[in-house]
């Protein structure tokens, strides 16, 4: 054996560490790829989340429409499908009801914004200040990685 | 082939573009911490260098310790100096323990 050249044993340790990292590749190439769907990483993003406009929003024909955005440390989105719910204290707006997502859009990797609309029977505008929101997604699909 | 095989530099540059593939895919399934990944990419090749080249390496550790340590050390050969096997494989468990700690990352982060 000259200088050049290392033991066989060694070799071998070497191309099983290579062989190991291939396979390793070829799992994350095949996970990255595919769809997750996951409902454990509400209570990350929905601490995160907050209404854009100081007021609920807009007054629109069908209801009202609000712009949110929800920012996550712990979680990178890209070309995600989220569904909201909307959480009020406040009199007959009390419990949780499910917004339509007119809009959706992620700007950067921790950011997701979009318009909510919501149906109330009458024109509560003075209510609009009390009203607490929180927007949590309740679900994911799409490509998603998550932090350890 | 045998001898290609257990060639040093073919060695190397496997475990080279392996690691390099590896960091590129740590980067992708773990965004968030892009800088600790890349630094151990850069170390992983480091080591991988340090690898290919454990025997002078060592040989040259054997040569500055003799000189710090031997009260004699007026020999004109460099044989005196010649590494033992440990000494060598205590160059190169770094680079296999790194390489080893990649791939259990990005499965680990593939998984998860």
């Amino acid at each position: 054996m000259n200088n050049k050249n290392i033991p066989v044993w060694e070799a071998v340790v070497c191309y099983l560490l290579a062989l190991l990292a291939v396979i390793a590749i070829i799992v994350s190439i095949g996970s990255n790829s595919a769809n997750i769907v996951s409902n454990d990483i509400k209570s990350y993003i929905g601490a995160n989340c907050s209404v854009n406009n100081g007021a609920i929003g807009t007054s629109a024909y069908s209801g009202y429409t609000t712009t949110f955005y929800c920012k996550s440390k712990n979680l990178s989105l890209s070309d995600v499908s989220v569904t909201y719910e909307l959480e009020s204290d406040y009199a007959d707006l009390d419990g949780r009801r499910t917004v339509y997502i007119s809009y959706l859009s992620s700007t950067e990797n921790y950011t997701v914004e979009g318009h909510a609309q919501f149906n109330f029977p009458d024109n509560p505008s003075d209510l609009f200040n009390a009203l607490r929101i929180n927007v949590e997604i309740i679900s994911v699909s799409g490509n998603i990685s998550k932090s350890m | 082939m045998k001898d290609f095989l257990t060639n040093a530099n073919v060695v190397a540059v496997i475990l080279a573009i392996v690691s390099i593939i590896e960091t590129i895919m740590l980067c992708i399934v773990e965004p968030l911490n892009k800088g600790l990944i890349i630094l151990l990419g850069i170390l992983s090749i480091v080591t991988i260098i340090m690898n290919r080249f454990a025997y002078q390496i060592a040989k040259h550790f054997n040569k500055r310790f003799s000189l710090y340590y031997k009260k004699r050390h007026d020999s004109e050969t460099d044989e005196d100096y010649e590494p033992s096997n440990f000494a060598i494989l205590r160059v190169k468990l770094p680079c296999y323990g790194l390489l080893a700690m990649q791939t259990v990352m990005l499965f680990v982060f593939s998984i998860y």
